[in-house]
């Protein structure tokens, strides 16, 4: 899994420690990323909207969530039924 | 029914509360991994009764409402503070395993308001958000401050209960297994099939959930379809329009150091990513 954020790598560091969290974050600080992904402020508040994209080998995306409110998530066991 | 405690029951106001508090009680219950597959029971719709029960511990019910509401609550925390949301039947193990130390450990006396206050701070604080935003994240499913003030006066309830359990000298971990072995705990199986859902709560006094602008998630069909964006006049400052089919290739700065790039991952097996609204700051 990787995980992405719309902010500087420092703020990611620091939220990375606080939360204890042990699988790569990584800092999309210009947004390009979540741009390219379709999910640049979606929601009106210059981040990321919530979302989960599930990627094969061969790079296509094979299935994806878009979180249609901050709280707007899957279940990790809905995510692992989509992996190819 | 005896059942193991699911090490994520306790995670999202844990993170939360812990992260601020320092709560060395709630952390012994932290410790999930953001893959790891976890049972789940669907929300359901109430159908007989208004509110029927979900759940009870030694007689003691477990609303309907109360669990949605719970599980709502959930959500918006998860989202605030960038964690994925619990399940539905994680958030009703949670509320069990709180009644169990409700009711064998209840507080001296019931969490102020001046202390459910500086509890809400700290943890807008924690998620680098203020008032406003949480109170517009909790509108957005349908749910008052009114009800997150509850829930964390609950969870100070819950969290002096087991600080009082630990004062005299139980394990909470084992002590909480213990409980779960001993109390008779019924969760109505029934409700694990009844479809649901999007979820107004009941006894909100917002009736209608906001409607969303971003169209519905593509969870039916194998391949992503286009997520065009209405237009929408209070969006800004450009909302994008679409998802693409082919992953677009980057490479970005990671924790600890260094970098990622797709491709390079991709060339090692499928890829699950994760966007996050929120890592903090």
């Amino acid at each position: 899994m990787v995980s992405l954020v719309v902010a500087s790598i420092e703020v990611v560091e620091g939220w990375c420690q606080r939360a204890g969290v042990s699988y790569p974050m990584l800092a999309d600080s210009g947004h390009h990323v979540a741009e390219a992904y379709g999910v640049y402020n979606l929601l009106g508040d210059g981040l990321a909207a919530p979302a989960v994209f599930v990627v094969e080998p061969g790079g296509r995306i094979v299935w994806n969530h878009v979180g249609q409110h901050a709280g707007d998530r899957v279940a990790a066991s809905t995510i692992l039924e989509h992996l190819p | 029914m005896n059942q193991r405690i699911p090490p994520r029951v306790w995670a999202v106001l844990g993170v939360g509360i812990a992260v601020v508090a320092g709560l060395g009680l709630l952390l012994a219950f932290l410790g999930r991994e953001p893959g790891e597959p976890s049972p789940m029971i669907t929300p359901a719709v109430p159908t007989h009764s208004d509110d029927p029960v979900v759940a009870s511990v030694d007689d003691r019910p477990i609303q309907h409402s109360f669990w949605m509401e719970a599980v709502l609550l959930d959500q918006v925390m998860s989202g605030l503070s960038g964690q994925p949301a619990p399940t539905p039947d994680e958030t009703l193990q949670r509320l069990v395993n709180e009644e169990l130390v409700l009711n064998d450990s209840p507080p001296d006396q019931e969490p102020t308001a001046e202390q459910i206050e500086a509890q809400i701070t700290a943890l807008e604080q924690a998620w680098g958000v203020d008032d406003d935003a949480v109170v517009t994240a909790l509108e957005r499913v349908g749910l008052t401050r009114a009800a997150f003030e509850r829930a964390v006066g609950r969870l100070l309830a819950v969290q002096a209960g087991m600080e009082a359990l630990e004062s005299q000298g139980h394990d909470t971990t084992a002590w909480l297994e213990e409980q779960r072995a001993r109390a008779e705990i019924v969760i109505h199986e029934e409700f694990k099939d009844v479809p649901v859902p999007s979820i107004p709560v009941a006894q909100s006094p917002i009736e209608t959930p906001p409607t969303s602008p971003l169209p519905a998630p593509t969870t039916e069909s194998p391949v992503p379809s286009p997520a065009p964006v209405p237009a929408t006049e209070t969006l800004s400052p450009t909302p994008a329009l679409a998802i693409p089919e082919i992953a677009p290739d980057f490479t970005l700065e990671r924790s600890g150091s260094g970098s990622l790039t797709l491709s390079e991952q991709l060339a090692q097996g499928p890829v699950v990513l994760v966007f996050f609204q929120r890592g903090g700051g």
